[in-house]
């Protein structure tokens, strides 16, 4: 099959789920970044719909988001991030995904940074300090202990990097950096965690650069806008 | 000028990346790091690969650490020497992605906790958690009647041609199947098994295994 040709903004794609699971919101972002019109279709995740029959046909681990576009049904929010980035190229803030391979292993390198190590604590605390309290679960203060201490030492190394670099992958803002802006909003915003960042001199102005991004400011305001 | 990758040749990280160069016929040096003596946590390890972690690659003045990240990098850079790893078009490498997507989290969020239970913590004199070790065996049952389902109706992850989404699994399956008393989770899916048959029985995997003597 030869390469298909990427596709014009005028059909908009499909999102599953909620604008307030992290996830979710990390492809929102992206597709705001590319100017790529979207659909976002809810999912009640209270009401268990994403283990549905119907729901797990288009994504069979029963999690959110999952993607449709014309050619193509996918799940991942990092691969859905990626395609969108490559099927809309040509729109939108190009450097997202880089522009060449050293650039593009860059952001490779800090996207799975942030899937690795910054990810696994930080959904964690996400989860105990804003989503525990909001489904009436108790709170375990040992894994919120545990995963400040992991977070802390995950951030200092940020903090070092973001003192050599104006964003992780380079001087460009990436999608290296937008794949943190879900968890971190939470934290920072929505915790009394909000030190782990704000007391880190780069990490804070690094923080504050990508969170005040318009694409960013608009999938907060759908996080916190009531359901249509 | 053969690419140096750091990383002891018995971990699974650094394993997914040299199985990555030995199917792009990338030359390679591996240099040890001792992971029990902690050589990866000390301050002259810390500038290759700032987490202290392995693997990390230097490739001339070039370095990049993640395995994941690694393997993408010579899948592409070497894609006339050897086969194509990534898929063709855009859908082809989107489908790469999010199997690839699924054992980084998925798949390997549990091989993670149970080398951590099972190995590491041991080693380190503190006790297993046997509770976290049924929790994460049965979460991967749940994902691997995902993946029977999946390889029922293809032939690899991403589609007809394997892929590195295939391949990164090689480390993690292995260590299911190495004396732990979890193969059955493999063995026991017809699917699943004739699918870990074939990739484990490509001839870079079984160049790593002989490395590993």
């Amino acid at each position: 099959m030869a390469g298909a040709t990427p596709m014009a903004a005028t059909t908009p794609v499909k999102v599953y789920g909620p604008p307030l699971s992290t996830a979710v919101s990390r492809v929102l972002a992206c597709l705001l970044e590319k100017d790529a019109p979207f659909q976002l279709i809810p999912v009640n995740m209270a009401k268990g719909e994403h283990k549905s029959p119907d729901y797990l046909k288009i994504q069979p681990f029963g999690q959110v988001p999952a993607f449709q576009d014309q050619s193509i049904n996918l799940f991942e929010s990092r691969a859905i991030c990626r395609y969108v980035c490559d099927q809309y190229a040509s729109q939108g803030y190009r450097g997202l995904y880089g522009t060449n391979p050293l650039v593009k292993a860059s952001i490779d390198q800090w996207i799975e940074a942030e899937g690795q190590s910054f990810s696994p604590p930080s959904s964690l605390l996400v989860f105990q300090l804003v989503f525990a309290p909001r489904m009436k679960i108790k709170q375990d203060e040992n894994v919120i202990n545990q995963n400040v201490e992991k977070l802390s030492k995950v951030l200092d190394v940020y903090e070092k990097r973001l003192g050599e670099s104006r964003f992780l992958a380079g001087d460009e803002f990436t999608l290296a950096d937008l794949s943190h802006l879900p968890n971190a909003q939470y934290l920072v915003n929505g915790t009394d965690k909000g030190e782990l960042f704000n007391a880190r001199k780069n990490v804070a102005r690094w923080w504050d650069e990508i969170s005040t991004r318009d694409s960013w400011k608009k999938v907060v305001e759908m996080q916190n806008s009531p359901p249509a | 000028m053969a690419v140096k990758v750091y990383g002891p040749v018995t971990a699974g990280c650094p394993q997914r990346v040299l199985v990555c160069l030995v199917e792009m016929g990338v030359d390679f040096e591996v240099v040890h790091v001792d992971l029990e003596t902690g050589d990866h946590k000390k301050p002259e390890f810390l500038p290759l690969q700032p987490f202290g972690q392995v693997p990390v690659v230097e490739d001339g003045d070039f370095r990049l650490f993640e395995s994941r990240a690694i393997v993408r990098y010579y899948a592409s850079k070497n894609a006339e020497h050897g086969p194509n790893l990534l898929g063709t078009t855009l859908e082809e490498k989107a489908l790469v992605d999010q199997w690839l997507e699924v054992e980084s989290h998925n798949f390997n969020d549990m091989i993670y906790g149970l080398v951590l239970q099972l190995e590491v913590l041991p080693r380190m004199g503190k006790s297993t958690d046997f509770k976290l070790v049924q929790k994460f065996v049965d979460n991967l049952d749940k994902v691997l009647d995902v993946y029977e389902e999946r390889l029922s109706k293809s032939k690899y992850l991403a589609g007809d041609y394997y892929t590195i989404a295939d391949m990164c699994h090689l480390p993690g399956i292995t260590f299911l199947l190495t004396g732990n008393g979890f193969g059955h989770l493999i063995r026991e899916r017809k699917s699943v098994n004739s699918w870990w048959n074939d990739i484990s029985g490509r001839p870079a995997w079984k160049k790593v295994l002989e490395l590993m003597k």
